[in-house]
């Protein structure tokens, strides 16, 4: 940012920085902090709808979009709850040209730290609708920041961490406005669930299986020649079936 | 406007962060954000050297087979470095890691023989571990330095990555330290890290009386045993990860097994309130 300070909104929202908690004045639940509910240096809690520290001038969600917002704020509290028991979740609306909209569901989750082992979990999910009719598409990307570090005397230290993103699209049915948020909330739900699995994948099966590779915990030499009796026991087999 | 040396540090910073095989590419990045070429190749030069002679590059030196190690243990002055093998010093570009000028260099008598016999060793240990590993055993001052490097670089797949040993004998103590590193870098539409480090101290079963292919042996066991220990731990601890601590944060189906109804959710609250007009 120093670099180039032209480039700092872009950089400040396409880096992938753990998402910040802060307590609403109002209401005293938490909320997340990131740039759509950032105005100067200010942030707009989605349970009071107001900014702090208080800010004149600042940009709300129109009225329509704001009665969907806390739809939305109570629709994934209930997600947030039931996928990670704990954590702290966000949805943020904002109104685009044509009356199409835009808003981002945030989850955060610090592990409870029981043992040596620590990991938290981010997701910043970013959708945009376009309505025609009874009908809206929906587009999708989802960015999930998964943090796990470990530190035990046998093991040294380990940090695990990392970011993957994903994008998807769809076209549902809107016959109330309410059933955006379920669209929004399926398509979602079903990201995640999708992503879970990919970050399972590289976290402990990709890089572990790196590390295998850079060392072998067997000698390599047994290796080779249990590969090489394999071959010859293959080969006698099928010499013996023709 | 950052100043010329705020540029610099913040470049140094990034090039010593650079992941395993992506140095040229964090360059590039840091030359175009950057954007003066004479200024960037003055100031990140001490920033390159140490990237280079912690992350154990390797290099081709000419007049030399196989590829040479560049350690801080083999830093002679300035930009030369040892070849302990073949005892030959050599120039380093460490901007475009490429050797030469090769000069001739006198050896630390008192532990050539050990260092020696350490290195055939070390040597025949490398090839049974590490597929195509490298190492160099540096002997100076009473103390033998085992540094062991493997780069597995698979840029077409997304990932690269290291794993970095060094290991030191006190001679007279047969006290040994040890260090092992590991750094695995994967990208496809995302990018994950995983940085290990652990250390260690232990001492040799023996006296440094005995012959130096005993106390060769004795060390290089030891080392054997101690890396696939740490791989071992490094292994378990992916394991309680992936089944704890990860399973912790979000779970693949919520406590009732099923996924969300979400017109449920809607009509209980929500599509009262919205309804309400």
């Amino acid at each position: 940012m120093t670099l180039l300070p032209e480039l700092s909104e872009d950089l400040l929202s396409s880096i992938d920085q753990p998402l910040k908690v802060q307590t609403c004045d109002k209401t005293g639940k938490e909320y997340l902090l990131c740039d759509y509910n950032r105005d100067s240096n200010s942030y707009r809690s989605p349970w009071s709808n107001e900014f702090s520290p208080p800010l004149a001038d600042a940009t709300y969600p129109s009225a329509k979009l704001r009665k969907l917002e806390i739809a939305a704020n109570d629709a994934f509290d209930t997600y947030r709850e039931l996928y990670f028991e704990g954590g702290v979740s966000s949805a943020y609306f904002w109104d685009l040209d044509d009356g199409a909209f835009a808003g981002v569901i945030l989850i955060k989750k610090i592990g409870d730290g029981k043992g040596r082992s620590k990991g938290a979990w981010d997701s910043i999910h970013i959708f945009e609708v376009q309505e025609k009719a009874r009908n809206a598409h929906y587009q999708l990307t989802s960015t999930v920041m998964l943090y796990m570090l470990s530190s035990k005397n046998e093991l040294g230290d380990m940090n695990l961490s990392g970011s993957m993103t994903r994008q998807a699209e769809m076209d549902g049915i809107v016959d109330d406005p309410s059933m955006h948020i379920a669209n929004i909330g399926r398509m979602i739900e079903d990201m995640e669930t999708k992503m879970r699995h990919l970050l399972k994948d590289v976290y402990f099966g990709k890089t572990k299986d790196t590390v295998n590779d850079l060392r072998s915990i067997e000698s390599l030499a047994k290796v080779r020649k249990q590969q090489e009796l394999q071959r010859e026991i293959a080969s006698k087999l099928q010499a013996r079936q023709q | 406007m950052a100043t010329s040396e705020e540029k610099i540090k913040i470049a140094s910073k990034f090039l010593k962060a650079a992941p395993p095989g992506e140095i040229n590419d964090v360059f590039n990045d840091v030359r175009a954000l950057v954007g003066d070429d004479e200024l960037l190749d003055g100031g990140i030069l001490t920033a390159l050297e140490e990237y280079n002679t912690e992350e154990l590059a390797t290099v081709e030196v000419p007049g030399i087979e196989g590829k040479v190690i560049v350690s801080k243990h083999g830093h002679i002055e300035g930009d030369r470095f040892l070849d302990p093998k073949t005892n030959q010093t050599f120039k380093l570009d460490h901007l475009r890691q490429t050797a030469s000028d090769l000069e001739s260099h006198n050896v630390d008598e008192e532990v050539e023989e050990l260092r020696k016999a350490i290195e055939n060793d070390t040597e025949a240990y490398v090839a049974d571990r590490y597929a195509e590993g490298v190492s160099a055993v540096y002997g100076s001052k009473g103390i033998i330095t085992i540094a062991i490097v493997h780069n597995k670089y698979s840029p077409s797949n997304y990932w690269n990555g290291r794993w970095r040993s060094v290991w030191t004998l006190d001679v007279a103590t047969c006290e040994v330290k040890g260090a092992m590193k590991c750094k695995v870098h994967y990208y496809e539409d995302g990018n994950v890290q995983l940085e290990t480090a652990k250390e260690m101290e232990d001492k040799l079963n023996k006296d440094a009386s005995e012959p130096h292919k005993v106390i060769a042996k004795a060390l290089l066991d030891l080392i054997g045993a101690a890396e696939s220990k740490y791989q071992q731990a490094l292994n378990e601890s992916y394991h309680d990860l992936a089944e704890s601590t990860f399973n912790g944060l979000r779970r693949a189906l919520p406590y009732t097994r099923t996924k969300l109804d979400w017109n449920k959710i809607l009509t209980y609250r929500i599509g009262a309130e919205l309804a309400a007009k």
